[in-house]
């Protein structure tokens, strides 16, 4: 089969590799029929994530058909059309069964180098990396899903695979993000990153009840999307310093809630994103946290800070005296995404949401090299990019703008690049 | 020496009033002599370095270079022994600091919760033909009449065989053995099951005495394989859990991926 691997920083190419096997008798084989990148896939691109190997198959978000089952699937059947979460979950473990489905105890055959890192071994994760497992990952034409009885979601007839290829991880990753907010009548809400998952962050935002949603990026096309589909009243940061304005714009209070949605690869305009950039270039720190110093320091007192954006180790120059001389309250993990994918899938079908909104563009899976590249540099106004895997973008009638015998495939339009634009 | 083996203090009793006899398990916390990172990392450096001058002595073969061979022997034997001065030479103290070594094999202690009532786990480990299934390291158990026969690898590969019996069985609560004599492999051990708080499941220890032979390779080998076999003893017991909570062992063997570098220097892992 076709498949993304990593071949070291900044190098990444679509390979054949071989087919995917059942190995345990709860896996299940999928033919994937979309793959999403997601923005955490590039900082295995940049090189931020440890114990990556050559050879390591990416991609976490994705969806299709099973086409064989393992002896102890009961569950599912040849055919079905299933959605797969990116944490692998075992489902009986302490964690699994209080719905703490991204801490799963027995996903992780790599669990000791976890535990030399974190103390104890969050579950296994696809294509992400030999310490939360090693899992080939779904940027292919089939994937091998281990505990398929617990995972994957199955999709109703009706249904594109775009509108629900989300639940995947960014759907559920933006909702948590807003569950943790504890979110209270009359609050506002303060997002860093317009990204997809702050997207979704946005819109689950005002799903649990916030009265404001203020979103923060500086590419113009996220702004925009946050302002037309999320209602958010929008703040670029390049223009103004975000927590002075934030505290302008509520009054001298604060957020009742932020939600850092950016991560450990965050840009900045103030010193301290500089000093982290120089820092991580002479390989001495793994995260830049600006955008978590920002929510921390514009938080308002007794307020909560949530935090969806990926960190790797240790970060510096974190004011952890103002989290507690605020009394902040903090969340923030992997999410915990077979808790929320039955019950926002019901949001999709109610037409409550439509997370294919946030596409801005589908390529062939052949053409995944070029889509990382165009969505880290942010080229061509990228906000999401979609892989359809063999030839299932012809036969399900997705439109490719271009062919490959006609230039550069990845300027192509699509309804995502209509709606940005 | 096996009498000091299976006298050992970590081992449990088989009497009847076995709860009070069983040792804290605390007592394990405290770090073994030969435990400490820095030791090993240091005592590995010492008898590579040893064994570098000799070979740099080796190649050169001149004066200067019998000095520098000759000055590799102390940092050498420094290394694997963890004395500057053979113990023997040490008048006071020798005969002390050598009964304590004699008595002092290498310990593998490793705990973990599993979600499963005691029962159960119990049975599951007792047919030790199902050890297997769960210890790397181990090839094969086979049980009969009172004496069981184990087939595994060291942690340096080879084979190693030796025969074990069950000196202490008590359904749902411990399993403790002791290898017989002539074994290859000198070790006793116990495992135990116990409720854990909150009804949780079952904290299972292991914990296991090596005898490493009473020589200088033999002391070597357990300070340099000390932190490694109590990794895979840990892992063990992860997957032992992982078996009973889930029905099997989460793997990834087997599934595809690109080219892979045998190793790769940038990324070792």
């Amino acid at each position: 089969m076709r498949a993304l691997c990593w071949n070291g920083t900044n190098d990444v190419r679509v390979e054949t590799v071989p087919d995917p096997k059942i190995l345990n008798q709860r896996d299940a084989i999928v033919r994937i029929t979309s793959t999403a990148i997601c923005g955490s896939d590039l900082h295995l691109l940049d090189g931020y994530i440890p114990t990556m190997q050559k050879g390591d198959i990416l991609g976490h978000e994705f969806m299709g058909e099973v086409v064989e089952l393992g002896s102890g699937v009961k569950n599912l059947a040849v055919g079905d059309r299933v959605v797969v979460p990116f944490t692998i979950s075992c489902g009986h473990c302490f964690y699994c069964e209080r719905q703490l489905f991204s801490l799963c105890d027995n996903s992780n055959p790599n669990a000791w180098m976890a535990e030399k890192a974190y103390g104890y071994s969050p579950a296994g994760l696809f294509g992400y990396s030999h310490m939360t497992g090693g899992y080939a990952g779904g940027q292919a034409e089939y994937a091998r899903v281990p505990f398929a009885d617990v995972g994957p979601l199955k999709i109703p007839e009706g249904l594109d695979d775009d509108q629900v290829l989300f639940l995947s991880d960014i759907f559920p990753t933006g909702y948590m993000a807003a569950e943790n907010c504890n979110i209270k009548p009359g609050d506002t809400v303060a997002v860093w990153g317009c990204g997809p998952v702050g997207q979704f962050a946005i819109q689950s935002a005002w799903m649990l009840g916030a009265e404001r949603v203020i979103a923060i990026d500086r590419f113009p096309e996220r702004l925009r999307l946050a302002r037309t589909w999320g209602r958010a009243e929008t703040l670029d940061y390049e223009e103004t310093g975000s927590i002075e304005a934030l505290r302008e714009m509520t009054g001298g209070q604060g957020p009742d809630s932020c939600i850092d949605a950016v991560g450990m690869e965050a840009h900045g305009t103030t010193f301290d994103a500089y000093y982290d950039k120089a820092k991580q270039a002479l390989k001495m720190e793994t995260d830049r946290p600006h955008a978590l110093r920002e929510a921390l320091q514009a938080c308002r007192k007794g307020g909560t800070v949530s935090i969806p954006g990926v960190y790797g180790g240790l970060l510096d120059k974190v004011n952890f005296g103002a989290s507690f001389q605020k009394g902040l309250t903090l969340k923030m993990g992997q999410t915990h995404v077979q808790r929320y994918m039955r019950p926002l899938l019901e949001k999709v079908v109610s037409g409550e949401i439509d997370p294919s909104r946030v596409i801005s563009h589908r390529l062939k899976l052949d053409e995944a090299a070029d889509g990382y590249k165009m969505f880290r540099d942010k080229e061509d106004h990228c906000i999401k990019i979609v892989l359809k895997p063999g030839d299932f973008g012809a036969k399900r009638g997705y439109t490719h703008g271009h062919s490959h015998e006609h230039g550069p495939s990845y300027r192509m339009g699509g309804n995502g690049g209509e709606q940005v634009s | 020496m096996r009498d000091a083996v299976a006298s050992g203090p970590s081992q449990p009793s088989t009497g009847h009033s076995h709860e009070s006899a069983l040792p804290s398990y605390t007592s394990y916390n405290a770090p073994p002599e030969h435990e400490s990172l820095a030791a090993i990392v240091g005592s590995a450096a010492l008898v590579f370095g040893g064994a570098a001058l000799f070979a740099y002595a080796a190649r050169e073969r001149n004066w200067k270079a019998l000095g520098v061979a000759v000055a590799g022997v102390p940092l050498a034997f420094r290394g694997a022994t963890g004395h500057w001065v053979p113990r023997a030479l040490v008048r006071e103290n020798a005969e002390a600091t050598e009964a304590v070594e004699a008595t002092a094999p290498f310990k593998v202690h490793a705990s973990l919760t599993v979600n499963k009532p005691a029962d159960e786990l119990y049975a599951f480990w007792r047919k030790l033909e199902n050890l297997p299934s769960f210890m790397k390291n181990l090839e094969s158990v086979t049980e009969e009449g009172g004496v069981s026969h184990w087939v595994g690898k060291s942690p340096l590969g080879n084979k190693l065989s030796w025969d074990a019996k069950i000196v202490d069985d008590q359904p749902g609560r411990v399993i403790s053995w002791r290898s017989l004599a002539g074994s290859e492999i000198d070790n006793s051990g116990w495992v135990r099951f116990e409720p854990a708080t909150g009804n949780r499941g079952t904290v299972v220890r292991v914990h296991m005495d090596v005898q490493t032979p009473e020589n200088l390779f033999g002391r070597a080998l357990a300070r340099l394989s000390h932190k490694g076999v109590e990794l895979e003893v840990q892992s063990d017991l992860r997957r032992f859990k992982a078996l009973m909570e889930t029905g099997e062992v989460p793997t990834t063997a087997g599934q595809p991926a690109g080219d892979r570098p045998f190793i790769n220097p940038k990324n070792p892992f």
